[in-house]
């Protein structure tokens, strides 16, 4: 009888571990927000708790994503201090299914504003078509904007979202600069910068825009190139990263002048290849990194001096602009880059730009962000 | 004459996969013959020695007759729990501020305890509660990879991804003695212990017959229930351990880690001749398992090929050692 | 001859395996209307011979005709449509569909509505019930198969057969899992096969019905053919000596040993599945073999397996030497002495990828660790002594005991499993249909093995479905009907019409007791 009221005990609790470990509530904060949230929507979509605070219903695209964790931290946390709007959010698991799911979720709890972490990037159309139809505002957050079409059609309508194009160009004019600075860079001497290429995912909007722009802006610079490898596709990974150039440096040490990584994670990857392929430090050698997202890592790198640049795409601009907008729509002021008046954010008719930085030795200081820096008014 | 032919065929079906190796070996060595060296046989060593460890905790599991989808996702939880507790005392951006710089074996114990702890929870799910495998693991799985989001993006981490390891910490991941990696010695001396383990004692023993026929065990008297529990902790420690080595290879962490190794693991355990149905498997097979995959990860990047090709020659891999195993019990009846 | 009074026609057919030569230049030639009886120890190549005529496998050489015409099975399929259908030894039934979509798999009737192939519930259940009614079976078409007895699947097995018009039905040792009734309403279905011209190839170890029901026997041994003789000129001994190709005396060892005090006794055994067997007592002496008969349902197998905690009991007590005793698992029974040879060799008995040693010294190993140990590892040397032991000792034919397992016939395999129990030394040796479907030579051996340890003052519990081994090597005999003991009948008692008797009704033990 024992045994078998410890396995009961035993199930119960991991059934609820599993449920909180699946759950789109990762943290204290959320569950709060999430059960006021629900408690609202329950009340015929009307808000009751907080005031008359319009409810801002948020699909990120993975929580697990070091990006969209401080982000939709940062959202939270403004949305707490500030009180003007509240958030509740939903974790789409890197899933189209899993993010439409939680799209109709958001609908059915009536949200004003529907904030689209989106990553079905096909189906734009139909999801504006729906937020039309739902009568909500809907703003796409860091994802592809919509068309003028759409932005045509629904006064309601916003996105929120960084140059993508921005952060390739930023790695490729770091290593122009460095090129013509330094001409030891060309490591072979056969007048053509060898560039080794580190992909994310093929197909994936980030790997696609960093990949091409990066190298694009080095041949606008008059620089012949030549990719050594395959296309090697890391996922994002930075263990992977790091056994593929391994692979390549075994045969190419001579040949390799840079390499380009579409995110930290694997550029750091690469870079410790490097160390135990005898470059960097004491050995005088060395090879070009760039990487994209100003991790804290990242930019211990930075300092160190083996990467060589990496593009911050702030998270706090985002959650500051996203809220902003928000806030604005709610009390019916436009939305201009006055209006929004947050550095590094610019305004063209209902699409919100937010610049990326170039973090390199000299202003890497300039990288830190806090996500309880919850000031939105300047 | 007929003899002869059939000696063959039976070669080729028991070494195939030395065969497959080999060959491989020599296109890549025509290609490029840098490959021969010490160096790139250094490299595909420690490439796949966390990879050895995660594929021998998976041969167990499946040697007993059971299945574990939840390997990649603890490898993942121990590197970020071991990295966590495996930061120097000034790095600015540490886990746990107040802890000081601990000797490198609580790092490693904490993560071979987590590991095996979801071992223990995986055990018990399959042996206790009766769920199948597959099922069970699939809710580990989630279970250490939630644990692992939630731990990750503990304030004030926030997600960001470990780094500032103590010296020794990152040695374990990058020294050598006399030229070989910790990290080969760690993984081949496990590859020792598991194998006297497995062939020479009474619990190993066990563990195959509980996989061949756990009915047929069960009546022999033994304790089927403890063979799995200890079966299931045991490759959990396993992954654990292979998660802190990872943390230190790589020299980071972050809660991606370990994404999709239990399938590696599986299709190493498969391709090195552990029965999908349970009761077989060795040491040696699953570590040559490990080892075809990281040639051809390694070899095929090494000649500048791009990465989908690893794809397409893993999998034909698969399917040739499995049709190869298929036709191996095929004759038996 | 004029060759087409043969329906199938097997000529000179050999056929290797790796290192073994199964089938040496065989013939056998079947007429229709007729049982054929196929007999030879385990390993005599019968089911070789018989997958060859089922396309199973393809002979190496040699001719099989059908009605005169050259025939050549490239699969089973093939020698369906040819009207040869087989029913094998272990059944495979869908257990989760239906019976009658069991027996119309792979040509369910259909009916085309809108291009689409629409299954015809209606007409598989009349053709099912038709089927059924025309070979006297009783079964409702619409059944799970999952919830049929073993019997009953076989008689599913056999109107499948039917159903493909078969004209050459071989079965596999059909009555191996059958009690005598069930038996008999096999045989009156044969019967019934045979007035309509179906040849049936029987295939049995069982002497007494193949004097029964067949009109020829073709006796086989090592791969050759011993001969073919109609039945009438053949008697039990005759058949015996030209299967072991030697004379054999005696099939049962001389009874030599001397029940001595009480050691084992059962009172009031409850089984904790209300369907189970209620309210059991025996007692067993020292140096005694105890016969238990029953039919199948009897729950004679569960009985035995709650003694030897592999099942749980609701109330009642298990004493040894008067002490009484807790047995929830099988190591507590095994550490009380006893051993069980379960009746499913393969289910529950060997471990098949594992070596002939490993099955052997697993038990001992598991149950007395520090006899094995060495250092930190195991002493490979004791093992391997242990196992060549018993090989030598109990004759199993194999060729080393690093073989595994499964290469070995039934009869091999089972004589290991008695020395995995051996080896443990148990002072209660439980033996569930020890001699089921191995050929009369290890039989004999399994007797003397028996017969041996109770001289040495062990107990011995025997479950038989077969009668003349009950009787002939059992001091006492336990006899179950639907989870009660229907009586127990001392040694000058036992006679067939008793145990069948107490087998169909256990109130008359109530009565004989009372």
């Amino acid at each position: 009888m024992r045994k078998k009221l410890v396995s009961v005990l035993l199930s119960t609790a991991m059934v609820a571990t599993m449920l909180s470990g699946c759950g789109n509530s990762s943290q204290d904060t959320a569950t709060e927000t999430t059960t006021t949230a629900a408690t609202e929507a329950s009340a015929e979509g009307d808000t009751a708790k907080s005031g008359d605070a319009p409810v801002a219903g948020v699909c990120w695209y993975n929580f697990a994503d070091t990006f969209i964790s401080n982000a939709r931290q940062s959202l939270i946390n403004i949305a707490e201090a500030d009180g003007a709007v509240s958030v509740e959010d939903a974790d789409s698991q890197n899933d189209t299914a899993t993010q439409t799911n939680n799209m109709n979720n958001m609908f059915s709890k009536d949200v004003d504003y529907l904030v689209l972490n989106n990553i079905n990037t096909g189906a734009i159309d139909e999801i504006c078509n729906q937020i039309l139809d739902q009568g909500c505002y809907g703003i796409f957050a860091n994802t592809d904007t919509p068309s003028d079409a759409n932005f045509e059609k629904n006064e309601k309508l916003y996105s929120v979202s960084s140059v993508a194009t921005q952060s390739g160009t930023i790695m490729g004019e770091a290593i122009v600069d460095y090129w013509n600075t330094n001409p030891e860079a060309d490591r072979n001497g056969n007048g053509k910068l060898d560039y080794v290429m580190l992909l994310g995912i093929q197909g994936h909007y980030d790997t696609t825009v960093r990949s091409q722009n990066s190298v694009q802006a080095i041949v606008d610079a008059g620089i012949e190139v030549n990719q050594v490898g395959g296309d090697l596709v890391c996922e994002y990974a930075r263990a992977k990263a790091q056994e593929s150039v391994a692979a390549l440096l075994a045969n190419y040490s001579d040949d390799i002048d840079c390499i380009i990584a579409c995110n930290d994670d694997m550029a750091l990857g690469a870079i410790e290849a490097l160390k135990a392929g005898g470059f960097f430090g004491d050995t005088g050698k060395y090879v070009m990194v760039t990487g994209v997202d100003a991790t804290a890592v990242g930019c211990d790198a930075v300092r160190e001096g083996t990467l060589l640049v990496t593009a911050l795409n702030n998270p706090i601009t985002l959650s500051k602009a996203i809220y902003k907008v928000m806030k604005l729509t709610s009390n019916g002021e436009e939305v201009t880059t006055d209006s929004m008046g947050i550095e590094g954010v610019s305004v063209e008719g209902r699409r919100v730009w937010l610049d990326y930085k170039a973090i390199t030795k000299d202003n890497v200081d300039e990288a830190a962000y806090d996500v309880n820096d919850t000031q939105i008014d300047y | 004459m007929k003899t002869k032919q059939f000696d063959i065929k039976k070669f080729l079906m028991n070494y195939a996969l030395y065969v497959i190796m080999i060959l491989m070996i020599i296109v890549i060595a025509c290609i490029s013959p840098k490959f021969l060296s010490l160096r790139v046989l250094r490299d595909i060593l420690m490439q796949s020695s966390t990879r050895i460890l995660v594929a021998l905790g998976c041969m167990f599991i499946i040697v007993c007759g059971s299945a574990d989808l939840s390997g990649g996702r603890v490898v993942g939880l121990a590197a970020v729990v071991a990295g966590s507790f495996a930061q120097q005392a000034a790095y600015y951006n540490k886990f746990w501020p107040g802890v000081g710089e601990l000797p490198i074996i609580v790092p490693i114990l904490i993560g071979v305890t987590v590991g095996g702890l979801f071992g223990v929870v995986s055990g018990f799910t399959v042996a206790k509660l009766k769920v199948p495998a597959f099922l069970a693991t699939l809710g580990t799985q989630m279970i250490a990879y939630g644990v692992n989001c939630l731990y990750f993006n503990k304030a004030p981490n926030n997600s960001q991804p470990l780094g500032g390891y103590t010296e020794s910490f990152s040695k374990l991941g990058t020294g050598s003695i006399l030229g070989i990696p910790y990290l080969v010695i760690i993984a081949l001396g496990m590859g020792v212990v598991i194998w006297l383990f497995q062939t020479k004692t009474c619990l190993g023993k066990q563990i195959f017959a509980v996989g061949g026929n756990p009915e047929a065990a069960k009546v022999s008297g033994i304790n089927v229930f403890k063979t799995l529990m200890i079966t299931f902790t045991v490759a959990g420690a396993l992954y654990g351990l292979a998660g802190c080595l990872e943390a230190a290879r790589t020299g980071s962490a972050s809660s991606s880690y370990g994404l999709s190794y239990e399938l590696d693991a599986i299709a190493s355990c498969i391709v090195g001749g552990c029965s999908a149905g349970g009761g077989v498997g060795s040491v040696p097979g699953v570590i040559i398992g490990v080892l075809v995959f990281n040639v051809i990860n390694y070899g095929l990047t090494f000649i500048g090929l791009s990465s989908y090709w690893q794809y397409v020659v893993k999998g034909a891999i698969i399917i040739i050692a499995v049709a190869l195993d298929v036709r191996k019990y095929a004759n038996k009846n | 001859m004029n060759s087409s009074q043969y329906v199938l026609k097997m000529e000179k057919i050999s056929k290797s395996f790796p290192g073994v030569k199964a089938l040496d230049k065989v013939s056998i030639n079947i007429r229709p209307g007729t049982v054929h009886a196929l007999m030879g120890e385990n390993g005599a190549g019968k089911s070789t011979l018989m997958k060859c005529a089922f396309g199973l496998y393809h002979p190496d050489s040699g001719e099989i005709s059908m009605n005169g015409e050259v025939v050549s099975f490239i699969n089973t399929r093939n020698a369906m449509d040819h009207g040869i259908a087989m029913i094998h030894q272990e059944l495979h039934p869908i257990k989760t569909r239906n019976v009658m979509e069991n027996i119309w798999v792979g040509r369910i009737p259909y009916q085309k509505i809108a291009g689409i192939h629409w299954v015809n519930e209606k007409k598989m259940y009349t053709d099912t019930k038709a089927l059924f009614e025309e070979l006297g079976i009783d079964i409702n078409p619409r059944q799970m198969v999952g919830e049929l007895s073993v019997s009953s699947c076989q008689l599913l097995e056999i109107a499948r057969a039917v159903s493909y018009n078969a004209k050459v039905i071989i079965m596999d040792e059909p009555t191996s899992s059958l009690t005598e009734t069930e038996a008999e309403l096999l045989f009156k279905i044969i019967r019934k096969l045979v007035a309509k011209q179906v040849a049936i190839i029987y295939i049995s170890h069982k002497i007494e019905e193949i004097l029964e029901i067949s009109d020829e026997v073709t006796i086989m041994r090592d791969g050759h053919l011993v001969g073919c003789w109609p039945v009438e000129e053949l008697n039990m001994e005759q058949i015996v000596n030209k299967m072991v190709g030697r004379e054999m005396t005696q099939r049962f060892p001389e009874c030599q040993h001397v029940p001595g005090k009480k050691h084992l006794e059962i009172s009031h055994l409850t089984s904790a599945d209300e369907h189970s067997f209620k309210d059991v007592s025996f007692d067993l002496r020292k140096g005694e073999i105890l016969g238990v008969g029953g039919l199948v349902g009897a729950q004679r197998t569960e009985l035995m397996e709650s003694i030897f905690g592999l099942r749980p009991i609701a109330s009642g007590t298990i004493s040894i030497d008067g002490e009484q005793v807790h047995i929830n698992s099988p190591q507590d029974a095994i550490k009380n002495g006893m051993a069980l040879l379960t009746e499913e060799r393969r289910a529950s008995g060997i471990v098949p990828m594992l070596s002939v040693m490993e099955n052997i010294v697993i038990s001992n190993q598991t149950a007395n660790p520090k006899q094995y140990k060495k250092g930190l590892f195991l002493n490979e040397k004791k093992r391997k002594e242990d196992a060549e032991k018993y090989v030598t000792s109990l004759s199993i034919k194999t060729p080393g005991i690093k073989t595994q397992i499964v290469n070995l016939s039934g009869g091999n395999q089972q004589k290991a499993l008695l020395g995995r129990w051996m080896l443990l030394e148990p002072d209660i040796l439980i033996l569930d249909e020890p001699t089921r479907g191995i050929d009369v030579g290890a039989k004999y051996e399994i007797y003397c093995l028996m017969e041996e340890m109770a001289q040495e003052g062990k107990c011995v519990i025997m479950i038989s479905s077969e009668m003349p081994e009950l009787m002939g090597m059992a001091d006492r005999i336990l006899v179950m009907c639907e989870g009660h003991l229907s009586g127990i009948l001392e040694k000058d008692d036992i006679s067939d019409e008793k145990i069948m008797y107490l087998a169909s009704t256990y109130d008359a033990g109530k009565e004989k007791k009372g």
